[in-house]
């Protein structure tokens, strides 16, 4: 039985199969990172405008979700949503949505709290006089964010962001837990009739690792490229 | 279907009952990460040759692969391997004496290794070279030099730090339910296959995990002030 333990032809057998499925982790890196970002500065201007009521259950939210496993936030979305969803519109979707949404949602909900305190200092890096700048041409609060802070900011916060990227691509390896058929789920599936698993996980350790080498490697180039020549802002806040 | 105050108070005395479980896993990994982090941060950092590319492959490695796989499949070489092995050393225990809970410790200390030598990397790199040639002018060897200028100064960097990843790793250990270990997790859904409150549950697990996470974060702000009581009167 030893000797057939691990074998190299599994290992290369598996491989397109369990590739295949990777696109299903960058996607939700993806998705969740885009609603992490919407949410997040909004979570970052409540607190730094201390909007009364709101500041509160801001501080609170991101203390909850800094605080707490990101596999009980995928958990209290799959069987929250729906409760919810039934209490106020009095329809089921648990079965009727696909399982992918949830994951996004929870990923997402995850990481705006971690990134809520990124956009925050990043926003109040930039000097208050180019707000004001903007005021005095006559551009209104949202222009003088979007066109003014907001291009600023991202510079400051890019390389905050894209660690957290990187370290969210080993944290979607938990996706399979609901029921999605990512690189996890197919190595159930692909060593389902062999019943050898160790390979699969060999393949998948390997695709993870490459990707994100690979991925720390575009967001070194992104952040040197988005200096523009200036000195390099460092990723501690 | 609606939420059950009962049964989440029920599934939170569960959860609170298996603290010490969580607790132990969680400071086990963290003592094994600081140790040997601090070894894999000293290879990468004075560079020494053959270790060091041995190190930074181990670092990049174990950043990279999910916590879940490491868990899983050193559950499966323990299950499949751990007789032999025992055998081969001549050692009469089975892999029915061994508890769960220290395949959850092996798994999990290898990404905590990982992370914390990266952040005691960084803390030592915060230390500027000059700090190390003080030392030296002044007659101190290399091991005195560091004890008592440059640790003082990597600490004030590194405390800070430390509080966020006791949390990560506390946080991480709630994924030792994949290998069947009961911990705060596992106990607050000891009810819910019963009574189908999956829900209740999940939250009172998060109710204890957030109390964790506070009492760390409160028992890391007392650690940065002791720590900082000398920095803190230079401004005075």
């Amino acid at each position: 039985m030893d000797g057939d333990f691990f074998s190299f032809e599994r290992l290369v057998a598996y491989f397109p199969k369990i590739l295949s499925k990777f696109p299903i982790s960058l996607y939700v890196v993806a998705v969740s990172t885009a609603l992490a970002l919407a949410l997040g500065t909004v979570l970052a201007i409540i607190r730094i405008r201390k909007i009364p009521v709101l500041h509160q259950l801001a501080v609170v939210y991101i203390s909850f979700v800094r605080g707490t496993p990101i596999l009980i936030h995928l958990f209290l979305v799959y069987y929250g949503l729906p409760l919810l969803f039934n209490a106020l519109f009095g329809y089921n979707i648990a079965s009727g949505w696909n399982k992918l949404i949830f994951v996004f949602l929870a990923y997402g909900l995850n990481e705006a709290g971690f990134l809520a305190e990124h956009i925050r200092a990043a926003i109040l890096s930039v000097p208050r006089g180019q707000t004001e700048a903007g005021h005095m041409v006559g551009l209104t609060r949202f222009q003088t964010f979007r066109r003014i802070v907001m291009p600023q900011a991202f510079r400051v916060l890019l390389p905050g962001l894209s660690a957290m990227v990187v370290g969210m691509l080993p944290a979607t390896g938990l996706a399979y837990l609901l029921g999605v058929t990512d690189m996890m789920g197919m190595i159930t599936t692909v060593s389902y009739s062999s019943q050898h698993s160790l390979e699969g996980y060999a393949d998948a350790a390997l695709i993870f690792i490459s990707a994100s080498f690979i991925l720390e490697r575009l967001s070194a180039v992104l952040i040197k490229k988005s200096s523009y020549g200036r000195k390099s802002v460092d990723g501690s806040i | 279907m609606n939420i059950q105050p009962v049964l989440i108070w029920e599934a939170f005395k569960s959860a609170v009952s298996y603290i010490p479980i969580t607790l132990l896993i969680t400071s086990a990994v963290v003592v094994i990460g600081l140790f040997f982090g601090v070894m894999v941060a000293a290879v990468r950092t004075y560079r020494i040759p053959v270790l060091s590319p041995l190190a930074d492959g181990f670092v990049i490695a174990f950043k990279a692969i999910p916590i879940n796989l490491i868990l899983v499949v050193s559950s499966l070489l323990f299950v499949t391997h751990f007789n032999g092995i025992a055998s081969l050393l001549h050692l009469t225990v089975t892999i029915r004496d061994v508890s769960r809970i220290y395949v959850g410790i092996f798994a999990l200390s290898f990404p905590a290794i990982a992370q914390m030598s990266e952040y005691i990397r960084g803390s030592l790199l915060s230390v500027d070279r000059g700090q190390y040639e003080a030392g030296y002018s002044v007659g101190l060897t290399f091991w005195q030099t560091f004890r008592r200028i440059v640790l003082p100064q990597m600490m004030l960097v590194f405390v800070p730090s430390l509080t966020g990843i006791v949390i990560a790793l506390m946080k991480a250990t709630s994924l030792v339910i994949l290998i069947g270990v009961v911990d705060v997790m596992n106990g607050a859904l000891k009810y819910a296959n019963l009574y189908f409150s999956y829900f209740e549950a999940y939250l009172a697990a998060a109710l204890v995990y957030w109390g964790l996470s506070l009492c760390i974060e409160f028992l890391g702000k007392a650690l940065e002030k002791r720590i900082g009581r000398y920095r803190g009167a230079l401004h005075d």
